[in-house]
């Protein structure tokens, strides 16, 4: 595989290091089979509270937070839903088929770590793609430069964090990385209260059993493998656990002081590598393992358990080859399988979800052919074939194909690149075989698929003193057999192949430096049409648009260096997105600003200063029956999201 | 029934007509019933003529998305459980004139009020599930006082569904009815109609009643309370479940159609002086909706759900309501057009219109303030 070739849209640059954030960008090489974001722990202009604040200013990336740092968040890549995402942590699958909605606040955060998002297309070999695209979270390699991290903060709504990173070479040309993470928040932030204001009398309430305690860590190890004099290789092993309480506070309409998840997650990854012809060989062997315990009251607006443990197992790998057979030709091919076991266990106030299994096989391909000097094609695709049982008996299984196509070409200043191809989601366990009786499977569903094609330009170039990159790309995809829990019966919902849509969207990624200046910027333009819904009115059917999704969203930040100290400005805006099915209720746009202040005091020790929501924005409004009506801010204001909030950290770096 | 006067003058289009603080009451001109509809995402309510005119309001946040309509003295209200707000429509359009807020301080999030009775002085109770009170507004809608239901129920919470007050031999009494769903959701144990004295405020009785379960709002019918009673929507066969007549001279009450003979677990009902009818659901996943009539005398059951002159194959009739001498039946199957309210004409011997009216979200609720 060509150098490189994971590139990225928007990871167009890379900082030659974490400190250099006024230092020159280049733009590394960029990807052929698709269009990849790429950001980095350490070169965030921003002080970083969890993974979802690394992904959140990536183009073709909405974060959709249902309350403070740490509260439940979900990721939607280019107007996908969140179960449409596939989440791959150090080479773990973690979403599947029990889980097909990750929590990202659930995932962990350490020095040195890169986030990967494939807008819509992923590599064939990452392993069964997704409908909507996938996240690739890289915890520090033990393959990268001997350094030590250390990054503590204190903020707002008692928010208290560390994170530790340790790379160093070991005895025998080894390598090891090992990282540990925790953070603890109340995250008691006062919010409008809808049902208890009146019209001219706002009344703020405290969000209660918001908080959480987490606790994370990470031992990696990277071997040199002989296999012959001539034949050198590799192997990786990576190690996680965590351990999570996480407290559940509901809607404001419904909200559940008592209910809490408390979680543990291990994983284990190993990668095994070697020399093989004109390429290298590879195998692969991850497991993981997620425990999850729901406690709620009895009378809760939930309606759920008041205790339901369950248990997540899973485990894979994979065998394949890379290299270059022909000049100009690089190609990976790989095989893989995985099983996915869902164990509920006790369970008390409602009755125990179906126990499932699934086991899933696939076979890999992305090649590239530099078909003339300026021209490269590319080609991925993947045969994916899976079955399950649920305990109840229930059998499914299907086998699909996906894959897609590009091409890029560089026509100097300006690279060009397109794809098309298809994509698709098996349908999740909750979907096939139900759960407490209120959700009806069904066992005859189709996957979710769709088509999608994309177009994009990039350049890199400085123009007079003005170190300027730029890339714009536009993107289509029509989706069907969506599924959807319908209402069923007097009290339940069924799942459904009754969702169709259609999602049109335009990305920016623009960086900008002269001198001290720099400027990042991120837009996100996005026009989506649910075909299985008309909006509310008669006479006709008008297709509104799908809900939760910013017609805009911007991110932005300027710095400015001045001696050892970086003043920041920042700005997160969406606008455009409607709350509820029929695209009736309009979310007031809101604009956030933030600033921060990084200082270094001393070689590798840096203080800094974040303030976010500067302006201390809390409400919006919307239209009421009898005049605008104030309700909290946030994605639908069910979930509010907290106003001014203050992070003071220190960063204590030694190495590269 | 008004004369099916003209809603609005572009027949079905929908006017979106909340914008304003205080719409105009009267602009609309007449109408044959309100609406309320909902597709528990977000809520519309507005007014239709049975000749096709609809009004509505829609897209506003407040409306919030889980609606019910109640109808009491002549004044309709649009009660948004899940927002703790009770709209008053006017009678006639369907617009919302003005809002109260029920929300109980003791309690975060939503109370969830259920529904609406005025008092002959003009307060207003609310009875809220999420909270064991009657809530009681005054005239003018400030908080004047609260009941305390939950000493009836052992969990502390007996559910309370429906309001209704009447003037009765022994004075002005409220009738709230308690599904005493216990363990929660589950209907196990006798559901009550509690009787309170409205000058007092004090609960004077309570009454067991025949059936369980009492769903959605009651039917005030010439001092008689109609209740629709489905017991557990798994079992179309419950001995105590069917359609209910409460006598409140008497505070006497009897199961009038049993859910066996109707067909099916009944959801809503509504009577005429004519005819009864009855939205009942199977007992299958779906429940699938058909339509039960009988006779409001007797209680014999003219037309069980085998019968039904509208079936549908899922839980989708919603909306019942008598006008003049139509039948109005809501049904949240969208068409080309929009979400259809059926029409019959025949009382007992339904014969149905040619579908004109259409609402832009799914029925919930219909019904005649005037």
């Amino acid at each position: 595989m060509r150098a490189g070739s994971t590139l990225a849209v928007a990871a167009l640059f890379v900082a030659r290091q974490a400190a250099a954030q006024t230092d020159e960008v280049i733009v590394r090489g960029d990807p052929i089979g698709n269009f990849v974001s790429t950001a980095s722990e350490r070169d965030s202009p921003r002080e970083l509270t969890d993974a979802a604040s690394l992904i959140e200013p990536l183009p073709g990336v909405h974060v959709r937070r249902f309350g403070a740092d740490d509260a439940f968040t979900t990721l939607s890549i280019r107007g996908s839903s969140s179960n449409e995402v596939a989440i791959v942590l150090a080479g773990v699958p973690l979403t599947g088929g029990a889980d097909p909605t990750l929590d990202l606040a659930a995932l962990p955060l350490w020095p040195g770590a890169v986030a990967r998002v494939h807008r819509s297309f992923a590599p064939a070999s990452l392993g069964p793609g997704s409908l909507g695209g996938t996240l690739v979270l890289d915890p520090p390699r033990a393959t990268a430069p001997e350094s030590t991290d250390v990054w503590a903060a204190a903020g707002s709504f008692g928010e208290a964090r560390l994170r530790v990173g340790d790379v160093r070479a070991l005895d025998g040309g080894g390598r090891v990385a090992t990282a540990v993470s925790a953070s603890r928040a109340d995250d008691d932030f006062t919010y409008l209260d809808p049902t208890a204001s009146s019209p001219g009398h706002d009344v703020y309430a405290q969000r209660e059993n918001a908080g959480h305690a987490a606790v994370n860590g990470l031992v990696s190890w990277a071997l040199p493998v002989r296999w012959t004099e001539a034949s050198p290789g590799a192997l990786t092993v990576t190690t996680m656990v965590q351990g999570r309480r996480q407290q559940l506070p509901g809607t404001v309409l419904g909200p559940t002081p008592v209910a809490r998840l408390n979680s543990d997650r291990e994983l284990a990854s190993a990668e095994l590598s070697g020399a093989l012809g004109t390429g290298a060989w590879s195998a692969r062997a991850w497991g993981r393992r997620e425990g999850l315990e729901l406690h709620d009251a009895a009378a809760s607006p939930a309606l759920g358990p008041t205790l339901a443990d369950q248990t997540i197992l899973g485990t894979g790998g994979s065998l394949g080859w890379r290299g270059r057979p022909a000049q100009g030709a690089d190609l990976e091919l790989r095989v893989d399988g995985s099983g996915e076991r869902f164990a509920p266990g006790v369970v008390e106030g409602a009755p125990s979800p179906p126990g499932a299994t699934r086991g899933s096989a696939g076979a890999a391909l992305d090649a590239d052919w530099r078909a003339v000097d300026a021209l490269t094609l590319a080609a991925s695709g993947r045969v994916d074939g899976w079955s399950g049982v649920a305990t109840d008996g229930t059998q499914t299984g299907q086998v699909r194909p996906t894959g897609h196509l590009g091409a890029e070409a560089a026509l100097a200043p300006v690279i060009l690149a397109a794809h098309a191809g298809t994509t698709s989601r098996p349908p999740s366990f909750i979907e096939l075989y139900g759960d407490r009786g209120a959700f009806t499977g069904d066992p005859t569903l189709r996957p979710e698929s769709a088509w999608t094609v994309d177009a994009g330009a990039r350049t890199s170039r400085r123009v007079g003193p003005v170190r300027l990159a730029l890339e714009v790309a536009g993107f289509g995809t029509w989706a069907q057999d969506l599924i959807a829990f319908v209402p069923t019966g007097a009290t339940g919902a069924k799942a459904t192949n009754i969702g169709r849509a259609r999602l049109a969207g335009v990305e920016v990624d623009a960086r900008a430096a002269v001198g001290p200046l720099e400027l990042r910027a991120s837009y996100t333009g996005l026009a989506t049409e649910d075909d299985a819904a008309c909006t509310a009115v008669t006479g006709g059917c008008t297709r509104p648009p799908l809900p939760g999704r910013p017609a805009n969203d911007l991110v932005g930040d300027a710095m400015a260096r001045v001696g050892p100290a970086v003043v920041r400005v920042g700005v997160d805006a969406v606008s455009g997105m409607v709350a509820d099915t029929s695209g009736s209720i309009g979310v007031p746009p809101r604009v956030l600003g933030s600033t921060g202040l990084r200082v270094d005091v001393a070689r590798g020790l840096r203080v800094a200063l974040d303030v976010r929501n500067v302006f201390d924005v809390r409400t919006g409004t919307y239209a009421g029956a009898l005049g605008p009506v104030r309700e909290p801010i946030g994605d639908y204001y069910e979930y509010p999201l907290p106003g001014r909030s203050f992070l003071v950290s220190a960063r204590f770096t030694e190495g590269p | 029934m008004k004369a099916g006067a003209l809603v609005v003058a572009a027949g079905a289009v929908v006017v979106a007509c909340g914008s304003a603080s205080t719409p105009a009451p009267s602009a609309c001109g007449a109408s044959d019933a309100l609406w309320v509809a909902s597709d528990y995402s977000s809520s519309a309510t507005g007014a239709l003529a049975l000749s096709g005119g609809v009004t509505s309001t829609v897209g506003r946040v407040d409306l919030g998305a889980d609606p019910a309509l109640s109808i009491s003295a002549g004044r309709a209200f649009f009660v948004a459980r899940d927002t703790d707000t009770l709209f008053e429509l006017d009678p006639t359009c369907g617009t919302p004139t003005r809002q109260f807020s029920v929300h109980q301080a003791s309690r975060s999030g939503t109370s969830d009020p259920q529904d609406v009775a005025v008092a002959g002085d003009g307060s207003l109770w609310v009875p809220l599930f999420e909270v064991p009170e009657v809530a009681i507004l005054s005239a003018a809608g400030d908080p004047i006082g609260t009941i305390d239901l939950s000493p009836y129920d052992s969990d502390g919470n007996p559910d309370a569904t429906a309001i209704a007050i009447v003037d009765t031999p022994g004075g002005e009494k409220a009738f709230v009815a308690l599904a005493r769903l216990n363990p929660y959701p589950t209907s196990v144990q006798p559901s009550w109609m509690l009787r309170i004295d409205v000058a007092t405020a004090t609960v004077e009785a309570t009454v067991a009643l025949a059936g369980r379960n009492p769903f959605g709002t009651m039917q005030d019918r010439d001092g008689v309370l109609w209740l629709a009673e489905p017991g557990n929507f798994d079992d179309a066969t419950e001995p105590d479940a069917g359609v209910e007549r409460f006598d409140t001279s008497t505070s006497t009450t009897a199961l009038f159609a049993h859910e066996a003979d109707l067909g099916g677990s009944v959801a809503e009902v509504s009577v005429s002086a004519g005819c009864g009818v009855a939205i009942v659901a199977d007992a299958t996943a779906v429940n699938a909706t058909s339509l039960a009539l009988f006779d409001p005398t007797s209680g014999s059951v003219v037309a069980p759900a085998s019968a039904s002159p509208l079936a549908t194959p899922g839980f989708d009739l919603e909306g019942l309501a008598w006008s003049g001498g139509a039948m109005l039946v809501g049904d949240r199957q969208r068409a080309s057009s929009g979400y259809p309210l059926h029409v019959f004409d025949g009382a007992c011997a339904p014969v149905e219109r040619p579908d004109a009216v259409f609402l832009p979200l799914p029925p919930i609720a219909v019904g005649v303030a005037q």
